[in-house]
């Protein structure tokens, strides 16, 4: 992966170690990228410009110096990658820039959700029809009715939130688009 | 919790008593300063001190504590942006301060000796209500009668609709209560359950000597041991669950024709 | 879920012992004890209210600008990062095509040097070949002088040659100039 320089070549026979080095810091960020899948150093802003500064520029007296004709078409197709690799990166700062990453809802919060919304709704449904017997006086009839309307309730609560639920999961995993506002 | 061993008794309640510091009573109400009001102050102060030292630099690249401040900043943000959509971002000081006040109401909870607030039902279900308070004052100030129609489901048939409408009546009104009674019995729940394995393991040394009884300690030291952890989830995840269903009850109060 | 079921359980016990001291007289559940709840509630509201209102007045609008900044600050940086890499293509572009004309110029320059020597070269050759064909007449000239003079010279010889003959075969001497008349 490292295309290894000529060390026959005229230009680098003068100072050998010196455009070896250049050589490989100007390639390491591809290397690592094609090695890793991911670039490794990424631009984080100020994170370490200076590191930074030091991977991407290449050695100011190397252009002084006359070049072979196959050196200069080599290099500048690595400064063409050295491009493409920081457009993309470019793109994946703006990506991430603008559409921050969203949590999901964590399944612990939802346990403890429905739980106890089944039962409050069904202790409430009971309690609403006990205090109607006591106005109205029908005895057992209110709370009876008051305790299965409550456990409907309660139900149909649950079946809300886990239809929310899932869409709210569908649309996490299927949008890409950050408007995704009701 | 007929734990008898050598005149000690393991009582888990008692970590819930409050305890008053100054008395004050304004007509026939108490209002004493209590050991819960010196935890809801401390809360309170740890939160405004934390927030304003960590934002105090203003510097455009953060520090550690200031994107601590910035990652929740942005969480209760995103929060509010999901369940209730970008207009409920006019609640943010209210979720932040909700879910700041029982976090912190919580973790200092997790520290021994120390009194828990939210493990009364009072403080919860007074929490609740004020979501509850805000929902149906919002509500109304901003539709008027048509805030009524978040009883009133729409595509329904008329025969059933009524049987709907009372159905979500009684979500309605349950509410505040489920709201209060999950922080409030999770809080209660954890406390009781560290107190008595942590009690379990030292009356296990006191009751058989330490030799032998260190091995009997090994089994609820281990559960303690286990449960501080989870205890502490359960502290962040319940206040996140709170935060979490304000959202969601504010959201009705914005946009109550649909769910 | 195990852990909301115990705790609403633990909750249901709670209420059930705390109703059950309540009967017998003993000291109530601390959560469930109605005295202590007008100062719980004053003072949760006191002290929420200074949170709310010192997060709604000061803190969070402070977090909110720094974000904002820092978001302006990016989204600048970022349309400035943008900018620079077009430059970059743009120079780069150019460096191309400055490195692909320069290879046009050297190829012209060499071919225009080529075509010098090589005229150079048949103009020295022309040269040479002018000097020869010269120097071969001039030698030609000299050689057929040479013959010319050489044939004129046979007379003479043959005349000498005759008279030394006669001389031995006749013992006459005759003169070269009436052997040369009677030759010719």
């Amino acid at each position: 992966m490292i295309r290894t320089p000529q060390l026959t070549d005229s230009r680098i026979r003068g100072s050998r170690g010196r455009a070896l080095m250049s050589h490989l810091l100007q390639n390491l960020p591809n290397t690592i990228k094609q090695a890793f899948g991911t670039p490794l150093i990424r631009l984080t802003h100020a994170s370490s410009p200076g590191r930074f500064r030091l991977l991407f520029r290449g050695s100011p007296g190397e252009q002084q110096e006359p070049m072979s004709d196959q050196d200069g078409t080599s290099r500048s197709r690595s400064a063409n990658d050295t491009i493409d690799a920081l457009a993309d990166r470019l793109d994946a700062a703006r990506r991430k820039h603008l559409k921050p990453d969203e949590k999901p809802t964590s399944a612990m919060a939802l346990g403890f959700k429905y739980a106890t919304e089944f039962t409050v709704a069904t202790l409430v449904g009971a309690a609403l029809g006990f205090g109607i017997d006591k106005l109205v006086g029908t005895s057992p009839w209110g709370l009876l009715a008051g305790l299965v309307l409550g456990l409907c309730a309660g139900v149909r609560e649950i079946i809300l939130s886990a239809q929310k639920g899932m869409e709210q999961g569908q649309t996490a995993i299927s949008s890409e688009d950050p408007e995704q506002e009701q | 919790m007929a734990a008898d061993g050598e005149g000690k008794r393991i009582d888990p309640i008692s970590q819930f008593e409050i305890t008053p510091m100054a008395e004050w009573k304004v007509g026939s109400y108490d209002l004493s300063f209590t050991n819960s009001s010196l935890m809801m102050l401390i809360a309170v102060g740890l939160i405004l001190l934390w927030l304003f030292l960590s934002t105090g630099r203003r510097s455009l690249v953060p520090g550690r504590w200031q994107s601590i401040v910035e990652l929740s900043y942005e969480f209760i943000g995103n929060m509010i942006r999901s369940t209730a959509g970008s207009d409920g971002l006019r609640f943010f000081p209210f979720v932040f301060s909700l879910f700041m006040f029982i976090l912190f109401a919580n973790m200092l909870g997790m520290i021994p000796f120390f009194f828990t607030t939210t493990s009364h039902i009072v403080v919860t279900f007074t929490l609740a209500m004020m979501v509850m308070c805000l929902v149906i004052g919002y509500g109304v100030y901003r539709n008027g009668w048509g805030f009524l129609r978040l009883f009133w489901p729409s595509g329904i048939p008329l025969a059933i609709v009524w049987f709907v409408a009372i159905l979500e009546v009684i979500s309605f009104m349950s509410r505040p209560i489920s709201l209060s009674v999950r922080l409030w019995a999770n809080m209660l729940a954890g406390h009781i359950l560290l107190k008595l394995f942590a009690g379990f393991a030292v009356m296990m040394v006191g009751a058989f000597g330490l030799f032998p009884g260190v091995f009997g300690a090994l089994i609820p030291f281990a559960m303690t041991f286990a449960l501080v952890p989870l205890e502490f989830l359960v502290a962040f995840v319940q206040a996140y669950v709170f935060a979490l269903l304000t959202c969601v009850y504010l959201s009705d109060a914005l946009h109550p024709g649909h769910h | 879920m195990i852990r909301t079921y115990l705790s609403l359980s633990v909750t249901t016990v709670s209420a059930a012992s705390a109703v059950a001291a309540e009967s017998s007289g003993e000291t109530t559940f601390p959560p469930f004890d109605p005295g202590y709840f007008s100062t719980q509630i004053f003072w949760l509201l006191i002290s929420f209210g200074i949170l709310y209102f010192v997060l709604s007045r000061g803190i969070l609008r402070r977090v909110g600008q720094i974000l904002e900044e820092r978001s302006d600050h990016i989204t600048d940086d970022l349309d400035k990062a943008s900018r620079m890499q077009s430059q970059a293509r743009e120079a780069q572009k150019h460096r191309e095509r400055a490195l692909t004309d320069a290879r046009a110029e050297a190829q012209g320059v060499v071919e225009a040097t080529r075509q010098s020597v090589d005229a150079e070269i048949k103009r020295s050759i022309a040269a040479a070949d002018a000097q020869a064909g010269e120097q071969a007449e001039i030698a030609e000239m000299r050689i057929r002088k040479m013959r010319s003079e050489a044939l004129s010279r046979i007379d003479e010889i043959a005349a000498d040659v005759a008279q030394a003959a006669i001389e031995k075969v006749a013992g006459k001497s005759v003169t070269v100039a009436r052997i040369k008349s009677v030759l010719n």
